[in-house]
């Protein structure tokens, strides 16, 4: 069950779960994802907004016993239900985004960028990137790259030189 | 610190660069993951005090 101590991180287990779900792997991870040597201890999805992906991506964060996370002083425990979900998914706006805590560790759910671009403008860019039975598909090196130069966090600025050497080295 | 120190800090990034490319899609999630994990049991000892951390 989750739970507000400490959960380790297993963002394996949570892209097997996904297996079913049309997303893109954005933000740290998928810098992680290129090559990039940096720490981040979430994962960042941006789904398709199809209502039968959001309904499949509803199901897998059940299987992972999803919750909303919310700062602790609220004392709340929500849940993740498909209804949840597609309020969500249907009332977003720019930088709209869905911060869930799973059996598996924070997963965050990004419906839009910061400048209101979701799954339908970045998939066509996107890459696969695949091992054995795993296959993620992450949002395309040069969006992540400009995205992260766009928003400037410290994090963002970290991982900024390793992505334009990995884009070099390409 | 200085020049000399930025030298020596490229040389660290592009080596670590150089070994997490060359690991697998797996291999590599699974090292941020463990280096994530790391990290937070570490801010949850430093934070909290909390010995039921503290192995």
């Amino acid at each position: 069950m989750p739970s507000r101590s400490f959960a380790a991180f297993d963002p394996l287990a949570i892209l097997t779960t996904l297996s079913d779900v049309e997303y893109l792997v954005v933000g740290g991870f998928a810098a992680v994802l290129y090559g990039a040597p940096t720490v981040t201890g979430d994962l960042d999805i941006m789904p398709c907004l199809d209502e039968e992906n959001v309904t499949r991506l509803a199901s897998a964060l059940v299987a992972l016993h999803g919750i909303v996370r919310e700062p602790r002083s609220t004392g709340r425990r929500l849940a993740v239900t498909v209804e949840l979900l597609r309020q969500s998914a249907t009332g977003a706006s720019a930088g709209g985004q869905l911060r869930t805590r799973t059996s598996a560790g924070p997963l965050d759910i990004l419906w839009r960028l910061h400048d209101g671009r979701g799954y339908d403008d970045l998939v066509g860019r996107s890459c696969v990137l695949a091992e054995d039975e795993l296959s993620v598909r992450v949002i395309g090196l040069d969006d992540l790259i400009d995205i992260k130069a766009a928003i400037g966090r410290p994090q963002d600025r970290v991982a900024l030189p390793y992505l334009e050497e990995i884009r070099r080295r390409r | 610190m200085g020049a000399e120190y930025d030298d020596r800090q490229a040389e660290i990034d592009e080596t670590l660069l150089d070994c997490f490319l060359e690991l697998g899609l797996k291999a590599r999630i699974q090292s941020a993951a463990n280096f994530a994990n790391a990290v937070e049991k570490l801010r949850r000892i430093r934070s909290a005090g909390d010995s039921d951390y503290a192995e």
